[in-house]
């Protein structure tokens, strides 16, 4: 595809890591909040209630 | 949820209607200059090819990438006027619930510009020349330089954080700080990786020990410490003041990161493009690794947003259950 030169494993290995850590990283990122939605959700439907949840609807 | 008569809930459509027409229009803006940068740096790079002069040497050449700067600039003082006006101190801003808001409002809008930014930097990335002395695998620095950046940056924003926690008490700055760490260090393992990766064939080798090198795992060994510390204290109050003190005795390694290379004889070379006197990088090799730059510092943007928000709905989770603890009831089974 592309004539990267001797170096080319040096470079694809150089973005393949790049690939791998950042789609870590957005994969915990989105996991994360929804993870704590559902435990949100959980915690409401069993009547579970915030301090501030009359004020802020 | 409860409160048909609480005024809040008819208050948020008209907050939306606010934001949602600015934000489109913001998104329409930053399309048009994401592609006309890409389309005019392939016409620049095939003008080099061609006869040797790309045209770039004029500021008019530029607009399209001073209209992303002018875009990224804008999403802030767009989100932070309309919230001024919204509430009556911006202060408000803040406080975790007009947060979750704003960060909801802005995430998926500021998710597509990343991903179109970070396209159009790896297009620019493939389309560069190679360097006159490094060939092809100055490639590696379109990856490399903007994640060191965002090592140091991601840092930085931790310790302001921190500073803001311990000095004010506020939790958002907490969760800030939090959200931060781990970003911050999968950023500098991706900076150590890369600069391995590029100096084996540069240097001969993947590792030496020179001040720039050795600074920046530093860094990443303080990013660690600071995550294991906040695990190791069951009280988050603790946990937070402890972690705060310790990015704040740690923030003195960021000048030392960034004046290594002027202070000590070091094999890493010197600043190149933020520097006194310009960058002394070509600019066909300067524009993609600034596109890059941008690309990435957004992405720690949305990654960091949507982390706090992450946080904050898990420490919602845990008042609540300590609330129901508290008042008696099936705490165990919750």
């Amino acid at each position: 595809m592309f004539d990267l030169g001797p170096n080319a494993g040096f470079i694809w290995i150089s973005y393949g890591a790049a690939v791998l850590l950042i789609g870590g990283l957005i994969v915990w990122a989105w996991a994360g909040e929804r993870e704590q939605q559902q435990r949100l959700a959980g915690l409401e439907r069993r009547g579970l209630r915030r301090r501030s949840s009359q004020q802020e609807l | 949820m409860s409160g048909l008569s609480e005024p809040q809930t008819v208050r948020a459509p008209a907050e939306d209607t606010m934001f949602g027409p600015a934000l489109r229009g913001w998104l329409a803006f930053m399309v048009l200059a994401i592609g006309w940068s890409v389309s005019r740096y392939y016409v620049g790079v095939a003008n080099l090819e061609a006869n040797g002069n790309p045209g770039w040497d004029t500021w008019l050449w530029w607009v399209p990438e001073i209209m992303v700067v002018v875009g990224i600039l804008g999403l802030f003082i767009l989100v932070v006027s309309l919230e001024a006006g919204n509430h009556s101190r911006i202060a408000n801003l803040a406080n975790p619930t007009p947060f979750m808001r704003m960060s909801g409002e802005i995430l998926p809008r500021l998710a597509l510009v990343t991903a179109l930014l970070i396209a159009a930097g790896l297009a620019m990335s493939f389309r560069a020349p190679p360097d006159d002395l490094q060939g092809q695998a100055a490639r590696i620095m379109f990856i490399h330089v903007p994640a060191a950046w965002l090592s140091m940056a991601c840092y930085t924003l931790t310790a302001i954080s921190s500073a803001g926690y311990l000095i004010w008490r506020h939790p958002l700055a907490d969760v800030s700080a939090k959200a931060a760490v781990p970003i911050g260090a999968t950023f500098t393992l991706l900076a150590l990786l890369t600069g391995s990766l590029w100096g084996k064939p540069m240097w001969g080798a993947y590792w030496v020990w020179d001040a720039r090198l050795t600074s920046v795992l530093i860094l990443f060994f303080l990013y660690l410490g600071l995550i294991a510390l906040r695990q190791a204290i069951d009280d988050p109050g603790r946990a937070g003041r402890a972690a705060a003190i310790l990015s704040l005795l740690g923030a003195v390694n960021i000048p030392i990161i960034k004046f290594s290379v002027n202070w000590w004889n070091t094999l890493h070379q010197p600043a190149s493009v933020i520097r006194a006197g310009g960058p002394t990088i070509h600019p066909a090799l300067l524009i993609p690794l600034l596109v890059m730059a941008f690309a990435f510092t957004l992405l720690f943007v949305a990654l960091h947003m949507k982390a706090m928000r992450a946080e904050i709905l898990r420490r919602r989770c845990e008042a609540m259950i300590a609330i129901h603890v508290r008042g008696g009831g099936e705490a165990a089974n919750v």
